[in-house]
């Protein structure tokens, strides 16, 4: 049986990345605003003497978790604020889920796949993915309620 | 050699390459024809736009505005003719050093975004990259969306 690490977030709407995409866990940072960007994606946090979009959903969120973009030749990290600290969780091929429907609709464009823990189906998230410009526009209509439901 | 004239509109500090800004007036220099605000430059009569920090509002040239400076902005057409395109009011501009300079990631920005990059100045003070072209693109953006909506709402 093969076994997998995750990092579990919270928006507090439950998603996971590969171990692979996580590079950091920054507890607070300095954000510059940036004027006419997508409403998700409106500010840049000076990391390692670097300007790194975040994806915000919430602005009293200040975990931040720092992820490797693939694929992306002028991004090459993002940033996405999280309710709380991420949790590293360990997980079996049994585990995941065929059920990427179950998903929220807003992040089944992002997901590369789903997981099942503690009964629920959560999407593990594709960081490239975050940064494709139809998937931000459309953000941009979504209700932020939708996004924490 | 200072390369580039930093601007400030509200909280937005931007920088624009030297060379484009090719003229500096005051605001009360602004003439009036048909409602439409305009700066005399070698002859051309420039229109001049308002915006705010969020680039989120565009209007004419406003003489009530605490923007007193209006600033004409030039760069080479098709024909490499080098052209006033439009004039920007603002509350300050003066010439910037650059010290530090990066890009905003493409993904990030809307569509026809006039902003380019990011600065730091002298004083580590942070702003915003622009150009002519960028500006002009966003201005013409803007009015398309403007004109569609209205075709949009006309049509019922």
């Amino acid at each position: 049986m093969n076994s997998m690490t995750l990092w579990q977030v919270s928006l507090p709407q439950p998603l996971a990345f590969f171990d692979t995409s996580v590079v950091e866990i920054v507890n607070e940072g300095q954000e510059i605003e940036v004027p006419y960007c997508h409403d998700a994606m409106g500010t840049m946090l000076i990391w390692r003497e670097q300007w790194i979009p975040v994806l915000r959903f919430d602005d009293h969120h200040t975990q931040l978790v720092i992820l490797k973009v693939a694929g992306v030749s002028d991004c090459p990290y993002l940033a996405m604020a999280v309710e709380s600290a991420p949790v590293k969780v360990s997980i079996s091929d049994e585990d995941f889920s065929n059920q990427l429907n179950e998903v929220t609709q807003v992040w089944q464009p992002v997901a590369i796949s789903a997981v099942k823990l503690d009964g629920e189906v959560m999407p593990i998230v594709n960081p490239s993915q975050c940064l494709n410009d139809h998937w931000l526009a459309k953000l941009n209509q979504t209700e932020a309620s939708m996004l924490r439901s | 050699m200072k390369s580039h004239i930093g601007i400030r509109i509200e909280s937005l500090y931007l920088a624009l390459p030297g060379f484009e800004v090719a003229q500096i007036n005051l605001s009360k220099d602004m003439e009036f024809s048909h409602g439409i605000a305009c700066v005399n430059f070698q002859g051309q009569q420039v229109p001049v736009i308002n915006i705010d920090d969020k680039f989120q509002t565009i209007k004419g040239g406003d003489a009530s505005s605490d923007s007193q400076y209006v600033i004409t902005l030039a760069c080479a057409d098709d024909s490499l003719a080098f052209k006033a395109r439009l004039a920007l009011q603002v509350q300050t501009a003066f010439k910037l050093d650059i010290k530090t300079r990066g890009h905003v990631p493409q993904s990030m920005k809307k569509a026809q975004s006039p902003i380019i990059g990011w600065f730091e100045d002298e004083s580590e003070e942070r702003g915003f990259l622009t150009n002519t072209q960028a500006i002009e693109n966003f201005i013409n953006h803007t009015a398309r969306l403007k004109h569609n909506e209205l075709d949009d709402t006309l049509a019922g």
